[in-house]
């Protein structure tokens, strides 16, 4: 669980009182490689710290495509977090894709938890700024950068990726067909 | 002020103290069309809530082509956000399409604030959290409504908006060329 606290204290302090009270409300799980957190369609009740493992967020197309919208890892968070936040269903299913171990949340305890000690508050506020601003880097770089350089900032961020998931997940989640990715990956061996 | 005030309290009911404090801070401005609020490769303090008027937000991608990544069409919370928070040079650019009635907010002295006032810091999140939702909201329609049904959405919430804006703005935020919309309009006035 330290990881976790230190994560929150590296964001803004954290009070003796409002770590008690967070530790009331968590525990700490252990799930096996394709556990699915999160069904598409179910509304969601948990908010996750990772502390190991490796997490996507994938959903079917209507032609039924496979997308995998983003990938966790340690040290963060994971949810169907706009679901979450209005108690709707997921869009989104959420699987391990390897054995994973994570201090859990119940949401509506932690937000009671927020709006009562402000310095939560103040921590949750500073990570959700900081994950809008990746998620909107990420939007910017689909726009600004290449294919490449957005496979590499993705191996970059989870360098076992490759060896972890198939190919034509990752050519599904940087928006390229699997024989564009190949050919990327011959381009970079060959430099 | 009355507008914005009615906005506030829409996501959260704010004490009267914070809502003072808060007020203290907001400056309610007018802009010219093309008028920038955030520019490129400039640092920003700010944050907006666009009252009345058409706002873009949009970036210059490798090519050296303008990319519209928003379009604001009303009620919206602005700003760069990766440039606020980091405090970095902002990679886009918000920008008025038509005449603006905005209100304009310190972001240093609003967190000061939020530090303090538990209500602040909670509406600051709903926002952001706001910002979230709209964001998957524009990746669903992206992936499950044909742009005849987006461009319908947008007229049903600006019914004037091709007499407000260019068609190539209006274009480029339903994700097709002007080409294409001027002949998706003929589609529709002649059925």
């Amino acid at each position: 669980m330290e990881n976790l606290f230190d994560y929150m204290k590296s964001l803004s302090p954290l009070s003796q009182k409002s770590e008690i009270e967070l530790r009331k409300i968590s525990s700490k799980k252990k799930y096996s490689k394709k556990t699915i957190l999160c069904k598409i369609g179910q509304i969601p009740k948990k908010a996750y710290f990772i502390e190991e493992g490796l997490i996507r967020s994938f959903m079917i197309s209507p032609k039924g495509n496979e997308y995998n919208r983003s990938f966790f890892i340690k040290g963060e968070f994971t949810a169907a977090f706009t679901s979450l936040i209005h108690n709707t269903p997921s869009l989104y299913t959420i699987e391990c894709l390897t054995d994973c171990t994570f201090i859990e949340f119940d949401y509506k305890k932690l937000i009671t938890l927020m709006e009562t000690y402000n310095d939560i508050g103040i921590i949750y506020r500073k990570y959700i700024e900081n994950l809008y601003v990746f998620y909107t880097n990420r939007n910017i770089d689909f726009l600004t950068l290449n294919a490449t350089q957005r496979y590499l900032n993705l191996r970059k961020r989870i360098p076992q990726i490759d060896a972890i998931i198939s190919q034509k997940k990752i050519a599904g989640h940087l928006a390229i067909t699997k024989v564009q990715l190949n050919r990327i990956r011959r381009k970079l061996l060959t430099t | 002020m009355e507008q914005l005030i009615k906005q506030i309290n829409s996501i959260y009911p704010l004490s009267k103290n914070s809502l003072k404090e808060l007020i203290n801070i907001t400056e309610i401005e007018e802009y010219s069309a093309r008028y920038k609020l955030i520019e490129l490769d400039k640092k920003t303090n700010h944050f907006y809530f666009l009252l009345s008027g058409i706002a873009r937000a949009y970036i210059i991608s490798t090519n050296g082509k303008e990319s519209n990544s928003s379009l604001f069409l009303g009620n919206n919370f602005i700003s760069s956000f990766s440039a606020l928070i980091n405090k970095t040079p902002s990679k886009i650019i918000i920008e008025c399409l038509t005449n603006c009635r905005i209100a304009k907010c310190n972001y240093s002295e609003y967190i000061k604030l939020a530090d303090k006032h538990i209500d602040l810091n909670i509406i600051y999140r709903k926002s952001i959290e706001y910002l979230f939702y709209t964001s998957e909201v524009r990746d669903i329609e992206f992936a499950t409504m044909t742009a005849t049904e987006r461009y319908l959405s947008v007229k049903n919430r600006v019914p004037q908006i091709d007499n407000l804006i260019s068609q190539k703005h209006i274009a480029s935020h339903l994700g097709i060329t002007s080409v294409q919309l001027s002949r998706l309009k003929k589609k529709l006035l002649s059925s």
